[in-house]
């Protein structure tokens, strides 16, 4: 085999120390899996912020950008568990290792609280509160959780599966103008 | 306007005959101020319209005012979303009488193509439209020709003695 013979690509540009991560994160991690050469970090809901501290402090990771957190409700999921009914899950970029990495973790429906990432990350402050309009889900310790793009009087969380994407009613039931003259 | 070259036909003499309310109306009608409520795509086509090429000047309507209350007519292009709802019901209130609707575009007269729970299925279940304009959007010729039939209903409203749309609705 010359050394001008094809080989395979072999790099992975969002590649993790696997090792690294399963002794740094112990038991706050549930699994690592891999989504278009994206690595995924399973996190258990009550490690979720000590996690995101220790990839963001953590020499050789140093996962120190906070791209995006949202989240997805499984409920028309084939094998739906109402134990993991939502999925929140966050983006994290490292500037310095140039490197991608997705975390997730589950919300059970009967309590729908997930741990806030605003102490680690300001830029968690609005899109915890878009995740929370949009699906319902409380974010303990962020501190000015209310509706973002929705009016303040809506009664529902419009991107959960149980809620018709023709409302209930919201656009039909507006004052006339005869009325608010 | 073209009303001199009417002047020698008419009498002969230089002078015609009117009655206030429609030579009112034909100040009103040749000098609309419309207001943009622009929020989608059929603002950009209302853009066009009011520019150089297409130039609504031609019908007296060029003075843009982005405040409702020195405005006459206001041009409601886009989509309207459940929050964007009572800021057109307050802006259509502070507008003063008489004052003219036009409907632009899909979205805002019928909903378009969202039939989604936060964008309004047309804005006259909630307030009163004159003029709409099919299309998605609409050419620039469409909101001219929606200018025109606004122009035609004031001078109608005028010969039945009615001074505002808003009383016709």
């Amino acid at each position: 085999m010359s050394e001008h013979d094809f080989k395979p690509l072999t790099y992975n540009e969002n590649q993790i120390d696997e090792k690294l991560v399963r002794e740094k994160l112990g038991a706050r991690l549930v699994n690592i899996a891999y989504d278009s050469a994206q690595p995924v970090l399973e996190i258990t809901r009550d490690g979720w912020v000590e996690a995101a501290r220790i990839l963001r402090d953590t020499p050789g990771l140093k996962y120190n950008f906070f791209s995006d957190i949202t989240a997805a409700d499984l409920m028309k999921m084939k094998d739906f568990d109402p134990d993991k009914r939502f999925m929140v899950v966050a983006v994290l970029y490292s500037i310095e290792h140039k490197r991608r990495i997705r975390l997730k973790t589950y919300v059970p429906e009967d309590d729908c609280r997930c741990p806030s990432l605003t102490g680690i990350f300001d830029g968690a402050h609005i899109t915890e509160r878009e995740a929370y309009d949009m699906f319902g889900i409380r974010f303990d310790g962020h501190p000015n959780l209310k509706r973002l793009l929705t009016p303040e009087y809506m009664k529902y969380h419009p991107l959960r599966k149980d809620y018709p994407v023709t409302g209930r009613g919201e656009r039909d039931n507006f004052p006339q103008y005869e009325e608010i003259q | 306007m073209g009303l001199e070259t009417k002047l020698p036909r008419l009498t002969g003499e230089g002078f015609i005959t009117t009655k206030v309310n429609e030579l009112i109306a034909w100040g009103r009608k040749n000098s609309l101020w419309p207001y943009p409520f622009g929020t989608a795509c059929c603002a950009i086509e209302m853009m066009a319209t009011l520019s150089s090429r297409y130039d609504m000047a031609r019908f007296g309507a060029e003075v843009i005012r982005f405040s409702p209350r020195q405005s006459d007519l206001i041009i409601v292009s886009g989509r309207i979303s459940l929050k964007m709802m009572p800021v057109l019901l307050q802006i259509y209130s502070q507008v003063p009488e008489p004052k003219w609707v036009i409907s632009m575009g899909a979205c805002c007269s019928t909903g378009g193509v969202f039939n989604t729970y936060p964008q309004i299925q047309g804005i006259d279940q909630f307030m009163p439209v004159d003029v709409y304009i099919p299309g998605c959007p609409p050419r620039p010729e469409s909101l001219i020709d929606a200018l025109v039939h606004i122009q035609k209903q004031i001078e109608s409203d005028a010969k039945a003695h009615k001074f505002t749309s808003a009383a016709a609705n």
